[in-house]
């Protein structure tokens, strides 16, 4: 990994400091792996967020666990700036969950038996 | 043919079977024009508004008129400060919300997630919640929100979602349901799993912290969204209640209570019931235990 680095405002990709929907947390998991895949670090900048879910940050940074490997991620993430104390535990939270979501497929397909390739859902 | 709404319309079993029961009246019914018979409606917990307005709209949106008949004044005064009964279209005005006890009733497109989250925000204020932290304030608007974006992200609905909530001052209570017309938890953990469980297994099934029906092609782990609600009404004394498909099941404090529809809700309720008279306060675990900056990922 270079030590290129690319500070990725969530404000800034959101469009104001409303961190909350799936759908904005996708963009800010394209432009995380456009950077790792461009052998950039990357530092989250959560400045100026006022909200923030777990939803948002699953698809953010959760999803970025079944993409990459866990010391890809440790590598290329540095830690967050501008982060309250309790979105500092959410993320903690949401990254513990999807390491042990993809770290465990098998325990979670015991669980949930996901149908491969039904992905109808997300569709309209 | 009229459809009727009768008797005590609660947050309960028999309030939510009473909806069942009128959407499939109405389903019967082929007349342009709808009306429901509320002659004999004694009460209506006006946060079922989210919920009749489920059962509804998708009558209105295909042409047809809702035309309630006979309510009494004083239900028709509380669904006029709700807006409820203006968005049926019915000659009606919406009335100041005086004693500040009324959520009022809205549709929701999918993608109107800060329409919602604005909505929470305003309406949640002076509502007598107990006392929370600043921290958990945000995080518990959040985590509506995500009950929210999981009606989106599951019901596959392109109806929209329904919300609505009342503050009950005498009963000390603050009810507030989210509704949409998808496709229910059983259909879609049976979607997206192969397992085949009954409505109120597959109720249960979606509160395990654990299971998630998130589609495999987003990979997105989730199953978050009712956790910090849950810990909370646990401690407050208060109660969740969910109704998708023909499952029902009501979650207090100590008790479980799980029932079965005569026929299937068309879609799915979250109710969130706050007891007022709780005069605790409220803080959020994180904020006894520091999270370090370079050990999160």
């Amino acid at each position: 990994m270079s030590e290129k680095l690319e500070v990725i405002s969530l404000f800034e990709i959101v469009g104001d400091g409303y961190c909350t929907a799936s759908e904005d947390g996708d963009k800010v998991y394209a432009a995380i792996t456009a950077a790792l895949r461009d052998g950039r670090r990357v530092r989250l900048s959560f400045k100026d967020v006022e909200d923030l879910t777990s939803a948002f940050l699953n698809s953010a940074v959760g999803q970025l666990y079944g993409k990459f490997s866990e010391d890809e991620i440790k590598e290329g993430l540095l830690p967050p700036d501008d982060a309250g104390k309790d979105q500092l535990f959410l993320l903690k939270r949401v990254v513990d969950r999807a390491k042990e979501f993809f770290k465990e497929p098998d325990r979670f397909k015991a669980a949930t038996k996901e149908a491969l390739g039904d992905d109808s859902e997300d569709e309209d | 043919m009229k459809a009727e709404l009768s008797g005590l319309i609660r947050s309960t079993f028999d309030g939510f079977q009473a909806l069942v029961r009128l959407y499939y009246q109405m389903k019967a019914c082929d007349d342009p024009i709808l009306e429901i018979d509320m002659s004999r409606l004694t009460w209506f917990d006006a946060n079922m508004c989210a919920a009749l307005g489920a059962v509804l709209y998708p009558f209105q949106a295909g042409g047809r008129a809702i035309v309630p008949s006979g309510m009494n004044p004083r239900i028709e005064e509380v669904l006029q400060r709700n807006g409820f009964l203006l968005s049926l279209g019915a000659n009606s005005t919406k009335r100041a919300d005086t004693y500040r006890t009324t959520i009022e009733y809205r549709r929701f497109e999918r993608k109107e997630t800060q329409a919602f989250k604005q909505y929470v925000a305003k309406h949640f204020v002076g509502k007598r919640l107990p006392e929370m932290s600043s921290a958990l304030q945000a995080r518990f608007r959040e985590s509506i929100s995500e009950v929210f974006e999981n009606a989106v992200d599951h019901s596959s609905t392109k109806l929209g979602i329904f919300a609505c909530g009342q503050l009950f001052p005498r009963q000390k209570r603050l009810d507030f349901s989210i509704a949409d017309r998808g496709v229910g938890i059983r259909a879609n953990i049976q979607r997206h799993t192969e397992l085949n469980l009954s409505p109120e297994e597959a109720i249960a099934w979606a509160l395990d912290g654990e299971n998630t029906t998130r589609p495999r092609r987003a990979g997105k782990p989730g199953g978050l969204g009712l956790k910090l609600i849950r810990q909370f009404i646990k401690s407050n004394d208060g109660r969740l209640q969910i109704i998708s498909d023909a499952g029902y099941g009501s979650f207090g404090a100590n008790d479980v209570e799980q029932e079965t529809f005569e026929a299937p809700f068309p879609g799915t309720v979250v109710n969130i019931e706050i007891n007022t008279a709780d005069t605790s306060k409220y803080y959020l675990a994180s904020e006894a235990e520091e999270v370090d900056p370079e050990s999160i990922f």
